[in-house]
């Protein structure tokens, strides 16, 4: 599909493409939420041989929104003993970063008919800045603030030690998966997200996954795992755990700061199996060539809900960690493997690849700033 | 030289260095994986790395292969290779020691034997720094590892104390030294210190001043100079005293070697630190030995003997401004340079040899610390008391002992720079000082034991062969100097 | 090379990002603070734990029991970014590159070791 570059004096459709996609991603994370969260109770009752949710919409589709509506209806607690600036304060940090990770996540390609006739494809994304890896992982590593600082201001001790096992959790799986995505980093060489998917390019056996086997594999496992334990998520939930901590770190929120923490941990999950599929399962490129007549955005979808999938068959099949077996698994499992993991991809490469000519891949997609860049002198 | 030299020949000159750090790493792993209980083989391992590491070094220094390395980050000069072996001396002495302490002391962890490495290796980079971020590092990596053996007793609250006060005062010096270093840097942007030499005389600006005193600062912490010595007492007195044995020879050759070298490439600008070095040299001089006549602990009169001995070292390092002062000066300055050196061998020695026999006694299963403890010791185990008899005589500059030549050479130094004031000072602080290394001599010599003497101390290895290298070298050097010229003459 | 050049005007789409995402946050709790109900009583406003009343509060001394994990993970971390540069610059320089950062990483690792062995890592 083949976009001719609608022009309106100095602005032209390229120029924009950044803000598009910002709107595309804005858009798709309020209207994928819910949707995602219809999956998740529809997939559990279905594991669990429940019948789920089936009143609002058919099938119960519309329950989701329902509860988003209901929420912005319901008496927001502040209880007294809190502090309250950090208090307010923790629900955004905790959505903010998952929602600014995203712009530099791209998701899709775009061809357009420039004015000189020529077809130029354009990378889906909000920013695409260099070192994209490296701005994700601050992001990430940045959102356990809103959970600790909620922890800590709501002033009551369930929150508190949720806030704290957040932390310890964090400090633990950051470094698996900031070692599994160097292995990403050394197999592209290049920090560029854009880049990363390039060298996936033509077929699923380009992916990282596949690569240096059985490495990718591991490797990709291992990123798995920590990015679930990342989101706090099953069966990595100890700082929310229903059984023990109430609600964890989020028992004194209530109305729309509680939405506020469901929803950036949704954005969170979704930023970061995107980076997963970006790194390992070829990012918005299709898996076989001949299927490439589908759009980029949708493999994406595709791979996405793949791994959002997993999520939820994780959470329906696992019990929750028990916290020393929890730190173990980081630190004496998945940390040492990384790192062994790490150095065979290098020596591997070193073996593999005498000549440095390749050194930076040159893109076939024309980085769209540049060029609007370009167009301004 | 031929070529451009490679990385290989930069790795050749810090030979040594990798072999102690290759050792550590060994010894830090073999002690949790490999042998668990075999706490012998951590000691014997470390000597033998020390050995191997002491034997390049020499070999190194007489074959006369210093260069500079590492882009002219590390002068591996004739100073550097003296003063690493030196530090490894300091090091095989120590770990002779420790092997005694830490085995009666029921402290033998594994990582005490790789971390005294390291901050060999540390206190060897400072001694070869030709960079003040080097020389920065290397003082970080001595003082991190000093830090933890500071505590190494754990259990013992004093032990604790004195790491944590070493911690946060050498944290302190630790930043005063860096803003020194960004002053200097600021004034002359160089680091250098060959290249400081000669840029260093067209900015004389405030900034270069006030640079300068923050190094005098950051170093003399080191270097335990009054008024920067408060911790030395307190830490000399709490750590283990096989770390305080060590601590107080590597600690101090590392530092002044470092002054030696950073106040050699400030000669051309003497005015501006010659007077704060001399004050702080009388200073050190006078209130080092006045306060050591009044402590009843031998650690804590050893600390303020320490800090005197830095007080005689100050006036090499005045004596140094002298270097360019004509033909005269220049002689003088060599002299500086070389009489330091035999002085920090000797002071290592006795320093040492002292240590060494409290832990010698400590074998007994008594602590002997206070000087209390060694009433009468001549009656009970003479042979002991001699080779402590030894080391104070050395420690006060009494012939013919190897203090003595050490404290000759500075003097002479001194003199014929023209440091007359300095030299009488010294020489009248060196009589001050007699009075309580004799005390402890005249304890031990002429007064009765209070208490039915002892059970004879174990024979233990370890610390008896430390004890008596210590002796042998105090009195071979101070008979035949010699023999440590051939070494510290090289240094010009 | 066509890429890489103007990243400064992604980064600024990165800011403009991050400021939507703010301003919808805002509108979103503000929304609600307008649409939802406001009626605290004593009772609503006291810390939840299960119904039993709050002995004290919770900003007391507490041990966080994983510090030693603390430190290891600043240093790990620091590793890791250390790691990023060399990662990307790898196939430039080659084999002399894979040998140092196998000496930096050794380091690193036989410090895990050390750690592990002395259960610096264990979980009471």
């Amino acid at each position: 599909m083949i976009i001719p570059n609608y022009r309106l004096g100095p602005i032209d459709l390229v120029t924009l493409l950044p803000y598009i996609a910002m709107l595309c991603i804005i858009g798709f994370i309020l209207a994928i939420v819910p949707l995602l969260i219809w999956i998740e109770r529809v997939v559990i009752s279905l594991m669990q041989d429940r019948i789920g949710p089936n009143r609002v919409g058919p099938r119960g589709l519309l329950q989701t929104i329902a509860d988003g509506i209901k929420l912005f209806f319901k008496e927001d607690i502040q209880p007294r003993a809190v502090d309250v600036r950090i208090y307010y304060l923790a629900p955004v940090l905790a959505m903010i970063p998952a929602l600014t990770a995203g712009a530099t996540l791209p998701f899709s390609t775009v061809r357009f008919r420039m004015e000189d006739g020529s077809v130029q494809t354009f990378p889906m994304v909000v920013g695409n800045v260099n070192i994209g890896i490296l701005f994700i992982l601050a992001m990430a590593s940045l959102q356990v603030y809103g959970i600790i600082l909620a922890g800590w201001s709501s002033n009551n001790k369930y929150s508190l030690l949720g806030g704290l096992r957040a932390s310890a959790q964090v400090i633990s799986y950051e470094l698996a998966m900031s070692l599994a995505i160097l292995s990403a980093v050394l197999m592209s060489g290049s920090l560029n997200l854009v880049h990363v998917v390039e060298a996936q390019m033509n077929g699923f056996w380009n992916w990282n996954l596949f690569a240096y086997p059985p490495l990718g594999f591991i490797i990709t496992v291992i990123y798995l795992i920590s990015m679930v334990a990342e989101t706090n998520r099953a069966p990595f939930d100890l700082p929310e755990a229903e059984s023990e901590l109430i609600a964890g770190f989020h028992t004194e929120y209530s109305s729309m700061k509680f939405a506020m923490f469901f929803m950036g941990e949704y954005a969170s999950m979704l930023v970061v199996s995107g980076v997963a599929v970006s790194l390992w399962f070829g990012g918005w490129t299709s898996p076989l060539p001949l299927l490439d007549f589908i759009p980029g955005f949708i493999w994406f979808l595709v791979k996405l809900f793949a791994l959002f999938f997993v999520y939820v068959w994780l959470r329906a099949s696992l019990p929750r960690l028990r916290y020393d077996a929890l730190m173990n698994l980081g630190w004496k499992r998945m940390l040492p493997t990384a790192l062994v993991i790490l150095f065979l991809i290098a020596c591997w490469n070193t073996l593999r690849t005498p000549q440095a000519q390749d050194a930076n891949p040159v893109s076939e997609i024309t980085m769209a700033p540049a060029r609007a860049a370009e167009g301004e002198r | 030289m031929p070529g451009s030299p490679t990385i290989w020949d930069d790795l050749t000159l810090i030979l040594p260095l990798i072999v102690l750090w290759i050792t550590s790493f060994v010894l830090l792993l073999g002690d949790v994986v490999v042998w668990k209980k075999n706490r012998d083989l951590n000691p014997i391992l470390a000597i033998v790395g020390t050995l191997i590491a002491l034997g390049i070094a020499v070999y190194q220094t007489i074959s006369l292969t210093g260069d500079k390395a590492f882009a002219r980050s590390l002068n591996m000069d004739a100073l550097a290779q003296v003063s690493m072996i030196a530090l490894l001396v300091t090091g095989l002495l120590a770990i002779l020691l420790a092997w005694t302490y830490l085995k009666n002391r029921g402290l033998e962890r594994g990582e005490y034997y790789p971390l005294m490495l390291l901050s060999v290796s540390g206190a060897a980079l400072m001694g070869a720094a030709n960079d003040l971020i080097v020389l920065f590092i290397g003082l970080e990596i001595l003082s991190f590892a000093l830090y933890v053996m500071a505590g190494f007793s754990r259990s013992d609250i004093r032990s604790e104390e004195a790491s944590i006060k070493y911690f946060l005062l050498g944290a302190f010096a630790s930043a005063f030294l860096l803003y020194g270093i960004a002053l200097v840097y600021g004034a002359t942007q160089t680091t250098q210190l060959s290249e400081l030499a000669s840029r260093v005389h067209s900015a004389q600006t405030p900034m270069l001043v006030a640079g300068i005193g923050l190094l005098i600062v950051g170093l003399g912490f080191k270097a335990a100079v009054i008024p920067f010595h408060q911790w030395t007492p307190d830490v000399y007195e709490g750590a283990p005293t096989s770390v305080t044995a060590y601590m107080a020879g590597a600690a101090k050759i590392a530092a002044f070697v470092a002054m030696l070298r950073v106040f050699d490439s400030l000669a051309p600008v003497s005015s501006v630190w010659l007077g704060a070095i001399q004050a702080l040299a009388v200073l050190t001089m006078v209130f080092g030995n006045l306060l050591a006549i009044a402590q009843t602990n031998v650690k804590r009169m050893l600390a303020y003997s320490s800090i005197a001995h830095a007080g005689y070292l100050m006036v090499a390092i005045a004596t140094l401004a002298h270097r360019l002062d004509g033909p005269r000066g220049a002689q003088a300055g060599e002299l500086a340079m070389t009489g330091s050196l035999f002085y920090l061998f000797a002071y290592t020695f006795m320093t040492l040899g002292a240590f060494g026999v409290l832990i010698y006694l400590s074998n007994r299963g008594k602590d002997y610390q206070q000087i209390e403890d060694l009433r009468g010791l001549v009656r009970h185990d003479p042979r002991t008391a001699y080779a402590m008899l030894f080391f104070m005589l050395s420690l006060g500059g009494i012939p013919p002992t190897m203090g003595f030549m050490g404290k000759w050479q500075i003097f002479y130094a001194a003199l014929s720079g023209g440091e007359i004031m300095l030299a009488i000072v010294m020489a009248l602080t060196s009589v001050m000082a007699a009075f309580y290394y004799l005390k402890i001599v005249y304890v031990m010599c002429f007064e009765e034991p209070r208490e039915a003497a002892p059970a004879p101390a174990q024979f233990s290895f370890g610390a008896s062969l430390s004890v008596l290298l210590s002796a042998a070298a105090t009195i071979l050097f101070g008979i035949m100097p010699g023999l440590l010229y051939t070494l510290t003459g090289l240094v010009r | 090379m066509p890429a890489d050049q103007s990243s400064d005007f992604s980064y600024l789409a990165v800011v403009v990002f991050t400021f939507v995402g703010i301003a919808f946050i805002a509108f979103n709790l503000l929304l609600a603070r307008l649409l939802s109900p406001s009626a605290p009583t004593p009772e609503k406003l006291t810390t939840y734990e299960c119904g039993v009343q709050p002995i004290g509060d919770a900003w007391r001394q507490f041990n966080p029991r994983y510090y030693l994990f603390a430190l290891l993970f600043v240093v790990f971390d620091v590793e890791a970014v250390f790691l990023y540069p060399w990662a990307v610059a790898f196939r430039q320089v080659g084999a002399f590159a894979v040998a140092e950062m196998l000496i930096f990483v050794g380091l690193l690792i036989a410090g895990l070791i050390f750690a592990w062995r002395r259960e610096a890592l264990q979980w009471e």
